[in-house]
């Protein structure tokens, strides 16, 4: 009997699983038509994929003025937007206003890599002059301090970019800030709060990248990159650990425009910048630990620490030393000990793959995690040798 | 990963990921969006996927990556044009097609009103509410998709039980 009092004591007394698991049933599968789209997308794909061209030197000296008169935008120079209508368009007109402003900057550099020209037309910071606030899920705070981007990007050849709407039309630029000093890899706008809204016009594709406002580092230096995926590649820019340059990988064989961002320096502010630093860094709240019941901490809160931190002043775990034989960089394993693990989970269990913690080639020994209050702490670290073979061993200090 | 290798791909994981697709996005047409997008990129990946051993955990996975950073995007989407529910959409459709015994349509509008209920929890909750329950995977395959420890996963669950149970309880 299915009576709705019967429901709600099926609820109340704990039977929500089964509930939730009929609820959930799939009820609708993929339209064969919409299959045949995807493989019809990947044939094209397949016979339309050319590799890129040998990657085109920066053309930093060849910048285009898109907007003013004069022979290098003769052509086509009509069909271009402002960065007050890209604005308009993209969020409202308040941002649009803000483009108009004395504060934002038009810079209308161009680049270009394999078929494409990817145009930085400008860019404006400032609290509250978005039409448009992200909220933090977790705390309801409300990023009101932002930095806005345009960017356009068309074909080379002329022909036109797929409409948003476009059955051909596909999300496949990622543009995003860098900090001068900062590993791109870490600190991109994935970190910032960061978002990205796009649209066609006139086959020329327009995107307004927004994210937290990073004026504050007009005197380290700031890059914005765009490249040709919507995830960050690590192997797209390298960085210079000793000068903290950020400088695109000549060799790579994708779009990795990289721009300066020539920000206003009187705005630079040291502390705000270590503040931004310390939030961004702080990582995703979700990885926190504030949830978790079985004491489980992962290696973003073991930033304060590193390996050689933990090697001077820790006193390494008799038992604790496993080595395993070579994984694949991206496979994920679970490694269960005979002897537990402490603190890592329940079970004494860890997943691990190379790929969080380490580099494409790169070998050496990590700290994955650490669980404690600091006085009484057992540091997790994982080394990865040439050969591939994993060796996870535990510290306490 | 060739075109048949593809096909063989959808044929096998298709609907796992569809259902999935459906209860992330919101609408029918992001969805189909996100399908199409997880199996092109798992095109561009193949090599990872053979490294796995679990095929349908890694396609979902990639399913979450691009959902995670198309959000805004679909949001913004959603501002301008007013995207309907696809919950909301399937649940009418359902409860239009009509039942003749009180009770089973008493039984369905309880499962509408939790299949909305999961619908309205945050993606934090939502997400591994649709791994566990819907594409039936384990704890351990659902910390490893997200990426995070596993008594994070179990409690988020348990959270979004009581927060199901409680919205219930309220209806």
């Amino acid at each position: 009997m299915h009576g709705q009092c019967a429901e709600m004591e099926c609820i109340m007394s704990g039977k929500i699983d089964d509930l939730l698991k009929e609820a959930l049933i799939p009820s609708k599968k993929p339209d064969a038509q919409l299959n045949q789209e995807i493989l019809r997308k990947a044939m094209e794909g397949n016979n339309m994929r050319k590799p890129f061209l040998k990657t085109v030197p920066v053309m930093v000296a060849a910048a285009v003025a898109v907007l003013t008169a004069g022979s290098l935008t003769a052509y086509g120079a009509w069909k271009y937007l402002t960065t007050e209508q890209v604005a308009e368009e993209a969020s409202g007109k308040k941002l649009a206003d803000a483009f108009k402003e004395k504060g934002s900057v038009n810079i209308n550099e161009s680049q270009e890599y394999g078929d494409y020209k990817i145009t930085l037309m400008g860019t404006v910071s400032g609290d509250k002059i978005g039409d448009y606030f992200i909220e933090d899920e977790d705390n309801g705070e409300i990023y009101t301090d932002r930095t806005y981007s345009v960017i356009s990007i068309e074909k080379k050849d002329g022909s036109p970019m797929p409409d948003t709407s476009d059955d051909d039309y596909e999300n496949k630029f990622l543009v995003s800030p860098f900090i001068k000093g900062e590993d791109p890899a870490f600190l991109n706008i994935y970190y910032m709060d960061g978002g990205c809204s796009s649209f066609v016009k006139d086959g020329v594709e327009y995107r307004l990248a927004d994210h937290d406002n990073i004026e504050a580092f007009a005197n380290r230096g700031v890059y914005l990159g765009v490249l040709g995926d919507v995830f960050y590649d690590r192997e797209a820019y390298n960085f210079n650990k000793g000068t903290g340059e950020i400088t695109r990988n000549e060799k790579y064989k994708g779009i990795n425009a990289l721009f300066e961002l020539p920000l206003d320096k009187s705005r630079a502010d040291e502390e705000k910048a270590e503040k931004l630093l310390k939030k961004w860094k702080s990582g995703d709240k979700e990885n926190n630990g504030e949830e978790s019941t079985d004491n489980e901490t992962n290696s973003d809160n073991a930033d304060e620490w590193d390996w050689k931190r933990v090697k001077k002043e820790c006193t390494i775990i008799k038992d604790s030393v496993r080595t395993y034989p070579s994984a694949g960089y991206n496979e994920i394993i679970s490694y269960s000990p005979e002897t537990k693990w402490k603190g890592i989970s329940s079970e004494g269990e860890i997943s691990f793959s190379a790929e969080w913690y380490f580099d494409k080639g790169e070998y050496g020994t990590k700290l994955i995690s650490s669980v404690g209050d600091g006085k009484n702490t057992i540091y997790t670290v994982a080394k990865r040798a040439r050969n591939g073979e994993i060796t996870i061993s535990q510290y306490h200090n | 990963m060739n075109v048949t290798e593809l096909e063989k791909c959808i044929e096998t994981y298709g609907n796992d990921i569809y259902a999935f697709c459906l209860h992330l996005a919101y609408s029918q047409q992001e969805a189909e969006e996100l399908y199409q997008d997880t199996f092109l990129k798992a095109m561009e990946l193949l090599k990872r996927i053979e490294a796995e051993n679990n095929p349908k955990s890694y396609l979902l996975s990639i399913t979450i990556r691009l959902w995670k950073n198309h959000k805004r995007k679909y949001l913004w989407r959603e501002r301008i044009a007013g995207t309907k529910s696809l919950a909301d959409e399937t649940e009418e459709a359902e409860i239009d097609s009509g039942y003749s015994l009180e009770d089973e349509v008493l039984h369905k509008e309880q499962l509408r009103q939790l299949r909305q209920a999961v619908n309205r929890l945050e993606d934090k909750y939502r997400i591994p509410v649709c791994l566990y329950y819907m594409e039936e995977l384990q704890v351990a395959d659902v910390a490893k998709i997200l990426k995070l420890p596993k008594g994070t996963i179990k409690s988020r669950l348990y959270k979004a039980r009581e927060i199901l149970k409680k919205q219930l309880a309220e209806t």
